[in-house]
């Protein structure tokens, strides 16, 4: 998994449990990863990190994930978010990817499901 | 799953108690070879395959064979085979009930023709369809005075006796008569046209179980981590209804959940339905157009 190794990945959720389970998962292969409770907050770290990928949830307090998701394009519309939620309608997914999300995975997720569109953004670019 | 629905009926017509429908229960899981299993052993999954259907169906709200199927990895004629391989080999609930004593052969005959009748089961179907559950729940609970939008609550409620076997890995007994339970009151509404509110209640000793199940982590008290465990939990089962739901043309947005403090009891207004499992009891609270405290 070297194509990973010391890339920025925010992940964005207000489950505790979420966010361990992937941050024990991306560690493993080798990312650096930074946490944010909430959209807000989200922000505030993609503005100081800039990292190479985000996992958004889309339920979260204050500001949601597919606020977070409008307000992180405009400050950087080459952001690559994926969305990782348990409410995967085709609403939702149809309203994540009009507004510039790269990916949308349903939760419980697996483990290979991250893998994949973490090294589909490495092999874009 | 048949045979929780059967013995929830049994219970409901108090053929059974609750401590003998535990027991039957708890035989009957003890014996019950995983279809999973079967598949490997037959050489037709490999272990990663079932891993993928374990994961998925903690997504969506497919049984084991039905996700197997749709992926490709079983033909329907392996399942039917593998089905039938799985009644073999375990315990019959008719077989531990009369084993038991707890009713004669003639009074289980009564029941089950009962039970068909009530559930609509055609000869030779006795694998339950999932409507089946909701008749159960139908015959079990009133939501009559939620009007028309009470169907939604027992579709909700049949949902989340189904998902319980797949997250929480109990067979859930709906329990009228048991007292409440006392503990962190832990809620999650949904927004749409109709708008519901949910919420689980259950004492430190069964969260501390529930969440360590739901988990995989090794929780050795109820701190935030746990209380988010099973905050999860209600959160993955309102995904997978929002899903089932928007299916239908019901469109509906979930708010994130509240693990409530200490002493807040959910508003009168709100139904309880006390689900027994073998560790303890979970009262879930069910609330429409009004969130619950």
């Amino acid at each position: 998994m070297c194509w990973l190794k010391q890339l920025d990945v925010l992940i964005c959720d207000d489950s505790m449990l979420i966010r361990k389970k992937l941050k024990d998962l991306l560690e493993k292969l080798g990312c650096r990863v930074w946490e944010a409770q909430n959209g807000e907050a989200g922000l505030e770290v993609y503005q100081q990190v800039n990292p190479q990928a985000v996992f958004m949830d889309i339920v979260m307090p204050k500001v949601g994930g597919l606020d977070a998701l409008k307000k992180i394009k405009i400050y950087d519309p080459s952001a690559k978010v994926i969305m990782l939620s348990s409410t995967g309608t085709a609403t939702k997914l149809a309203e994540a990817i009009k507004n510039g999300a790269v990916d949308f995975i349903q939760k419980p997720y697996e483990d290979e499901q991250i893998r994949h569109a973490l090294k589909k953004i490495s092999v874009k670019g | 799953m048949h045979d929780q629905y059967f013995g929830q009926f049994l219970l409901n017509k108090e053929l059974l108690n609750l401590e003998q429908l535990r027991d039957i229960l708890n035989r009957e899981r003890a014996s019950r070879p995983h279809l999973g299993l079967l598949a490997i052993d037959a050489s037709i999954l490999n272990s990663s395959q079932v891993e993928q259907i374990h994961r998925l169906q903690q997504a969506f709200d497919k049984n084991f064979g039905e996700i197997a199927v749709d992926k490709g990895f079983l033909t329907l004629r392996q399942l039917e085979d593998l089905l039938v391989v799985q009644q073999g080999r375990r315990l019959n609930i008719s077989q531990t009930i009369i084993d038991s004593g707890y009713l004669t052969l003639a009074e289980l005959e009564a029941a089950w023709q009962e039970y068909k009748n009530t559930t609509s089961l055609k000869k030779g179907k006795t694998d339950a369809l999932y409507g089946n559950l909701c008749g159960i729940v139908r015959a079990v609970l009133d939501f009559s005075s939620a009007g028309s939008e009470g169907d939604i609550l027992y579709e909700y409620i049949a949902l989340f006796l189904r998902i319980i076997p797949r997250f929480l890995g109990e067979e859930p007994i709906i329990a009228l008569n048991h007292t409440r339970a006392s503990g962190t009151l832990i809620t999650q509404t949904m927004r749409g046209v109709v708008n519901i509110s949910t919420g689980l209640v259950m004492n430190d000793d069964l969260l501390l179980k529930m969440a360590r199940r739901y988990s995989g982590e090794n929780l050795t008290r109820v701190d935030e981590l746990a209380l988010d465990s099973i905050a999860e939990f209600l959160n993955s089962t309102n995904g997978i209804f929002t899903v089932s739901m928007s299916e239908g043309g019901l469109e509906l947005d979930l708010e994130p959940q509240c693990i409530q403090t200490a002493g807040v009891t959910p508003v009168e207004m709100a139904f309880r339905v006390p689900i027994e499992t073998s560790c303890g009891i979970i009262d879930f609270y069910i609330c429409l157009d009004e969130t619950l405290v």
